[in-house]
């Protein structure tokens, strides 16, 4: 480094206590990749009870999953603990929300989208599929329900596809502007859908499929749990 | 199809230049902004508090959720998963109070809603994460049962069971909430969004006659009268908890417009 070289930051280190089939879970991975934070992971064993403990409650009375940790600083749930991995971490871009309030809107328009349609319905895919059995060996998958959540899934994807087919006409490639928050709800989403064995739900809508094509392409992908890391309950730490 | 946003001043088909004007002076309806919702709906009042705050014209319209026009073709055109309230400014229009908050912020006057330190910021979104998951679907069933359902149907009766389970599952929040304020003036030192999403079910409550849940928590009824004082940032005269709805306006579906004075 010269006389005058600008010292390189330090990049920050934290711990997460998640769940790897949980979507807030993936949300907070893919932001601590973007941003480049290290994350040491732990398991937070949602399916044995962990959130209603009561050392669990302790940290977070509502018993909300995940849990973040830097030095003597805790906050749980994943709009808390994003906005903090943006604002603390480092990335080439700045902080991840669009600047101009236009964009800005849609963008807090398809979160809203993500959160309250597309994740319950992911979280009752996630639930018949492989969570139920990882609980009883005995389950078996609530066909109707897998049905109405891959008709829900299905009916935000074509709006999905609708909102991308603009943005690849306008040249930009990601939901609403340049990658931003809206591409890490959305990517945790289709990431879980794909693992759940509903591949199909993204293939067969050619924009969807196209920026899933390129958000699997970045760094913070490599980062996402397997079907196998969640079956064998297991996370893997951000580098 | 109707227009939806075919009121207030976008209804007096003003040409544009007595709109925006056209010698070059910027008029004041450059500004104005329509909103679509209901007096009854907290997600409403949150876009109604930002606007007071950032010192923005709005014009508001009703949306009557009494008769599902929520569900209209007509407002599926707007928001096609019925997401409310909605705004219009000229050609923009976004859906959903996430999206809205933030594009009136956006366009607005004075300090950010948004706290620029990490551990503040985290702070604000874990509280307006507890409002919207653990205060809002009880709000929405007392809102339910004791006003709207009497609006739709007078003969509609109460499901009592519901309203008392709702005022149970409220008992944890307000009490995590009255103990985060003791000794903090707004929700997480400084004002909010985390104050701006309180506020609406705050008001809700207190309005639709559970004044009781608060009485008994002593630093909410105190940040409750903070709140009702609290002057806009935009240096416009305006108190944004003054736009919040009576019960008579939310039973006979009436909205406040947010006006400013000179610029």
């Amino acid at each position: 480094m010269g006389l005058f070289g600008k010292k390189e930051a330090k990049k920050p280190r934290m711990q997460l206590r998640g769940f790897p089939g949980d979507v807030n879970t993936t949300k907070c991975l893919l932001m601590a990749s973007e941003k480049n934070v290290q994350l040491d992971v732990e398991l937070l064993d949602v399916l044995d009870g962990a959130c209603d403990r009561q050392d669990y409650r302790d940290i977070s009375p509502f018993g909300k999953c995940p849990c973040l940790k830097e030095d003597d600083f805790v906050t749980t749930g994943a709009p808390a603990i994003l906005a903090y991995l943006d604002v603390r971490g480092q990335s080439p871009g700045g902080l991840m929300n669009p600047k101009k309030a236009a964009i800005f809107g849609h963008q807090n328009y398809w979160i809203q989208i993500a959160t309250e349609i597309a994740e319950p319905a992911v979280a009752e895919l996630v639930e018949e599929k492989i969570c139920g059995p990882m609980s009883d060996s005995d389950y078996s998958e609530d066909a109707a329900r897998c049905a109405m959540a891959r008709e829900t899934l299905g009916q935000v994807l074509d709006e999905l596809n609708s909102q991308l087919d603009g943005k690849q006409l306008d040249g930009r490639k990601f939901i609403v502007s340049d990658y931003c928050y809206v591409d890490i709800y959305w990517t945790a989403i289709a990431h879980l859908c794909s693992l759940m064995g509903e591949q199909d739900l993204i293939d067969s809508r050619i924009h969807v499929k196209t920026w899933y094509e390129r958000v699997q392409a970045r760094d913070s992908f490599a980062n996402l749990p397997t079907l196998d890391d969640i079956k064998q309950k297991q996370l893997r730490s951000v580098a | 199809m109707t227009d939806l946003f075919a009121f207030g001043t976008e209804d007096d088909k003003l040409d544009v230049g007595e709109r925006y004007g056209t010698t070059g002076e910027m008029k004041k309806t450059q500004y104005v902004m329509q909103l679509l919702g209901h007096p009854g709906d907290a997600d409403t009042l949150k876009c109604l508090l930002v606007a007071g705050e950032k010192g923005i014209e709005l014009e508001s319209g009703i949306l009557d959720i009494v008769n599902n026009q929520q569900d209209t073709e007509d407002y599926r055109e707007l928001s096609p998963f019925g997401i409310m309230p909605a705004l219009k400014e000229a050609h923009y229009v976004c859906a959903g109070e996430d999206g809205i908050t933030v594009f009136i912020e956006g366009r607005g006057l004075g300090n950010r809603l948004q706290p620029r330190n990490a551990k503040t910021l985290a702070e604000q979104m874990y509280w307006i994460d507890i409002a919207r998951s653990n205060v809002a679907p009880h709000v929405d069933v007392l809102m339910q049962q004791q006003v709207i359902g009497p609006m739709s149907d007078p003969a509609f009766k109460a499901d009592i069971a519901a309203v008392d389970a709702a005022r149970e599952a409220l008992n944890a929040p307000l009490d995590a909430i009255d103990k985060q304020l003791s000794g903090n003036e707004f929700v997480v030192g400084i004002y909010s969004y985390a104050d701006i999403h309180w506020t609406a079910y705050i008001h809700l409550l207190a309005t639709i006659g559970e004044a009781p849940l608060l009485d008994q928590r002593r630093n909410v009824k105190a940040w409750l009268e903070r709140i009702k004082t609290h002057k806009s940032f935009s240096g416009q005269e305006i108190i944004p908890y003054e736009l919040m709805p009576t019960l008579e306006e939310i039973k006979t579906n009436r909205m406040k417009d947010v006006v400013c004075g000179e610029f």
